[in-house]
């Protein structure tokens, strides 16, 4: 008698949760009106700790005070890489009050190599805000030199998975000409840069932050940028397209391109596809402002472990990852060529 | 460099720095004993408060105040409940609880605590003394040299496969095979992972720890129909505790190797603080004059797993500030804000900030001893819990065991994964399968397919010949693997009657790898199949032999049947029971939340055990209050809230 009444109560009670979810009113309310003493939640597609986790907190905070909402509830959701974050985001109810942040190449990769799983379409998330726009920076044993590079032979390229690291040093190999391979399979920069130190591996690429750590340590130099310019944080680092004598146009592609503009480092503020359009101006707007704070910045400066952040609007990044998505197919057909360079 | 350590010295004695220091020392004891915060997570939400201190100094003694500790604090929850609160104290269970079970709870706790103590202080003077030598070893340790040290620490698996070699090789394999579940990198193959997402990244040594070692003891204890963890009417006292001390210095040359042993695997990077647990836990067993008594409650079995332990970490941090080369996950994190706090390591900090270096190596050694003094002296009030009746142990170890597997990685599912390997733990304790030998096959696993993989890459097929130090290493390794079987050779070693195993468990695992082994084919390269195939196969060999064990085992067991105390079927019965207990409160978390589920969970079985009402609900209020206040408030993560409340949402 008592189970069962225990058991009738928490059915009660769940039934009517779900009711009152359900029940409540989310029409023609002004984007003001809305968030204010709402409750939001927000996805870091990252284990707590670690920068990602760090930026997330940042925009809870900031955001929090600008809406003027009652509550963001961050949820760390690391699964799969994550694809686990991503696809709660893409999933989630889109009346604006789920938010997230994504690494734009990881988001725009998982799609262009299909990735089992990912399922989601990155052109149609609801683009609010971006920070970052890392370059790619190839770096090599300290003292090597381009001329040695192309004259050796059997060089090897310490790199994460294909993907990503692997497919930027195939890129390298592929531009200069070199006789050398890719080995995949190194966990993190770190253990990159170590196989670096020991002389199994010559050389590594990896975001400019990365760059930047072991390049204090002098356990790495700089090579070159993995695009079409030179960065104010590395004015003496040629540019890829500097050092490669003839270029393909695919090749070019590739490195100015691909690289160079749509897969540099850059974090989105997104949200699930089909925001209503008043409601996504609006935290454009927030976004916006707030990315002007000096308070902010210094956080994000101090979260990102590099202080040359770019920032871009919403709008901006919607059309790189649009135009980025549009290539699909070439993408895939061009990073197919660099197997080759896989060990 | 005296003038250096002299200054270093006085820095340390700054009251402000120490008391940092004291209040991170705290932290860190709570998250080594909170099963489920993991050091590398513990420190990772603690990381942005070293920000807040306006020097260096301070900010440095903060991390390693946090940092040092935490595997003391882990000792705390092994030894006492059975349940590794970091993964890497796993190998402390395996004595350190038959302890605590016979009673002698204090006298572990003081031999362990005191043997990290003195690790930790002990590879702060190694480290000193070593310095020059460090960057060369490392460096001269490539892939070939590494995938020959951790060929060294499977080759300590013979010590580890407890009675039955056969049945210990098993256990070891299937937790290699394990190990890789997930994406590997080096080829793009997503190998058993049934399109789920969660299965990408493969299983966490963390939740698989807490799984076949924290649950099984507690599903015992009922299957058993024990009341309480120990067996004895004796309180524990500090007396105890000072007896543990002593130990350590009665075995002071066991201790002294363990602490090499973890301070080498420190320096090297990539091999992990569990090795260096399993390893010296392994050595020890294979010197002892009685290795039959491991893993029945003696104090060698605790002190040399946590002597390896703590040794490793000025190795280890050493490395990470003076050549800028992380040993570890949480070193990588540690290094990362060293930039930010403005610190650049590598050989120029051994140079440039020679006096700020070695303060952190002492800061090192002092936190060690005022953790061990702090847990030495709770430790005798701490050890009452192996008092405390099964009633109220069993329902709130398991709350905070499946919660702490949800905070571990913020995944539900992970309540999935403790529930199979604590049912697979269980079975494997009950059938004689060594969970030891899984879990360093499991550790290990990952690591022997990475270098492996790159041996052949860098070195070509002939790799295993290519340096002095690799041959030396696999010479090192068979000599090991053998120990075992030549001192039971030369002691005339009796032939083994089986008396624990199960036909029907050994078959499920012979077509469960059948299955793996069949699959692994399909995987198209060698890279991703060859371990798959050789671990499958090793077991469907040795599983064949061991059938005719196994039911000769069956027929023993009938025979036996008749005399037992608790009869088989009535164990079963008491097996499906606990876990359904378990299972119930995973789907009710599942579906209302922990806030909800823990106190109705608590309530509900201590009402069913016959508990009042009022005890009930007091016990169920100080628990989720426990449990809120550690994960959310201190650790800043976020329980989850259930289904409903996110469909609500």
């Amino acid at each position: 008698m008592l189970k069962t009444k225990w058991i009738t109560s928490v059915v009660l009670l769940s039934l009517s949760l779900i009711g009152i979810s359900w029940a409540a009113p989310t029409g023609d309310v002004k984007p003001e009106e809305f968030y204010k003493s709402s409750i939001m939640n927000f996805t870091c597609p990252a284990a707590a700790g670690g920068n990602v986790d760090g930026l997330s907190r940042i925009w809870v905070n900031f955001l929090k005070g600008e809406l003027g909402a009652r509550a963001i509830v961050l949820a760390n959701r690391r699964g799969g890489g994550g694809l686990e974050g991503y696809m709660y985001l893409w999933n989630a109810k889109p009346d604006g009050r789920a938010l997230g942040v994504g690494l734009r190449e990881v988001i725009t990769m998982n799609n262009i190599l299909e990735e089992p799983g990912a399922t989601y379409k990155s052109e149609d998330y609801s683009f609010i805000f971006t920070i970052g726009n890392e370059p790619i920076v190839c770096t090599v044993t300290p003292g090597i030199t381009l001329d040695r590079l192309k004259a050796g032979k059997g060089w090897k390229f310490a790199s994460g998975t294909f993907g990503s690291s692997g497919s930027l040093s195939a890129t390298v190999i592929d531009a200069l000409g070199l006789d050398a391979k890719v080995v995949l399979g190194f966990p993190s920069s770190s253990t990159s840069r170590l196989s670096v130190q020991q002389g199994e591996s010559v050389g590594m690429t990896y975001s400019l932050a990365t760059a930047l750590e072991g390049m204090k340590m002098k356990q790495v130099e700089a090579l070159c940028i993995v695009g079409g310019k030179r960065h104010p944080a590395l004015p003496g680092v040629p540019a890829l397209t500097e050092l490669a004598t003839t270029l393909t146009e695919e090749q070019r592609f590739r490195i100015e391109k691909l690289w160079g503009t749509w897969q540099t480092k850059s974090w989105m503020l997104l949200g699930p596809p089909g925001i209503p359009k008043d409601r996504l101006d609006y935290l454009r707007k927030k976004a916006e402002s707030i990315s002007k704070r000096s308070d902010f910045r210094r956080m994000v400066n101090s979260a990102m472990d590099y202080e040359g952040t770019d920032y871009r609007t919403g709008a901006e990044i919607e059309k790189e990852v649009k135009d980025l998505m549009k290539e699909n197919a070439r993408i895939r057909r061009t990073l197919d060529e660099l197997h080759k360079y896989v060990m | 460099m005296i003038n250096s350590l002299g200054e270093a010295a006085v820095t340390l004695m700054d009251p402000l720095l120490l008391g940092v220091m004291a209040g991170a020392i705290i932290i860190g004891l709570v998250i080594g004993i909170l099963p489920g915060i993991s050091g590398m997570l513990g420190v990772a939400l603690w990381l942005p408060f070293v920000f807040l201190f306006p020097t260096k100094e301070l900010a440095l003694a903060f991390l390693i105040g946090m940092h040092s500790v935490v595997y003391t604090g882990g000792a705390i929850t092994s030894i006492l409940i059975g349940v590794p609160g970091e993964s890497i104290t796993a190998a402390t269970c395996l004595d350190g609880f038959p302890m605590t079970q016979k009673g002698e709870g204090g006298r572990a706790l003081g031999a362990g605590i005191s043997a990290s103590m003195f690790g930790g202080i002990v590879s702060v003077l190694l480290g000193l003394a070593t310095i020059p030598l460090l960057l060369p070893i490392i460096l001269a340790c490539k892939s070939v040299e590494m995938l020959c040290m951790v060929v060294l620490g499977l080759s300590c698996l013979a010590s580890l496969t407890g009675g039955s070699a056969i049945k210990g090789t098993i256990a070891g394999c299937l937790g290699m095979a394990v190990a890789l579940i997930g994406f590997q990198g080096a080829t793009g193959v997503y190998r058993f992972t049934f399109n789920s997402i969660f299965l990408y990244e493969g299983l966490k040594v963390v939740v698989v720890a807490m799984g076949m070692f924290g649950l099984p003891e507690m599903i015992d204890m009922i299957v058993k129909g024990q009341e309480t963890i120990a067996q004895t009417i004796k309180r524990p006292k500090l007396v105890q505790v000072l007896q543990g001390v002593g130990e350590v210095f009665r075995h002071r040359w066991l201790s002294f190797r363990c602490m090499i042993i973890g301070y080498i695997i420190g320096i090297l990077p990539g091999i992990g603080g569990s090795t260096s647990s399993w390893m010296s836990y392994a050595q020890a067993k294979q010197t002892s004059k009685h290795p039959e008594l491991f893993g029945t409650g003696i104090v060698e079995g605790v002190i040399a797993p946590q002597a390896g332990l703590n040794s490793k970490d000025a190795g280890d941090w050493l490395c990470t500030m003076a050549f800028g080369i992380p040993g570890s996950g949480v070193m990588a994190l540690i290094m990362a804000s060293f930039f930010a706090l403005g610190i650049t390591p590598g050989p120029s900090m051994m140079v440039e900030h020679l006096p700020l270096a070695l303060t952190v190596l002492l800061a090192i050694g002092v936190s060690n001893v005022v953790a061990g003094i702090i847990c030495l002296g709770t430790a005798p009030y701490l050890a009452r819990v192996s008092y405390v009746h099964i009633d109220f142990l069993f329902p709130t170890i398991i709350a905070l065991l499946i919660a702490a597997a949800y905070v571990s990685e913020g995944l539900m599912a992970n309540l999935i994964v403790v529930i199979i390997f604590g049912g697979l733990g269980f079975m494997m304790k009950k059938f004689d399968y060594s969970r030891p030998a899984f879990l360093l096959g499991f550790i290990l696993g990952h690591l022997f397919e990475y270098y492996l993989i790159h041996s052949m890459k860098f070195q070509g097929p002939l790799f295993f010949v290519s340096s002095p130090l690799a041959i030396a290493l696999l010479a090192l390794s068979i000599f090991v693997f053998a120990l075992p079987a030549l001192r039971s050779g030369r002691k005339g070693a009796k032939k083994r009657v089986e008396l624990k195993g199960s036909p029907f468990f050994l078959i499920f695992l012979l077509l469960l790898m059948s299955y793996v082994f069949a699959k692994s084919l399909t995987f198209g390269r060698w890279e991703a199949n060859s371990v798959f195939l050789s671990t499958s196969g090793i077991i469907l060999i040795l599983g064949a032999i061991q059938v005719r064990q196994e039911l000769r085992a069956r027929r023993t067991q009938a025979a036996l049947q008749a005399g037992a105390q608790v009869g088989i079927n009535v164990e079963w019965r008491r097996f499906g029971q606990a876990m359904g207990w378990i299972v119930g409160f995973s789907v009710t978390a599942y579906l209302v939340g922990f806030l909800i589920g823990i106190p109705f969970f608590l309530f509900s079985y201590l009402r069913k055990c016959g508990r009042g009402w009022v005890t009930a609900i007091i016990c169920a209020v100080t628990t989720i209050a426990f449990i809120y206040g550690m994960f959310e408030v201190a650790f800043k993560t976020q329980l989850y809230r259930g289904l409903i409340w996110e469909l609500s949402f």
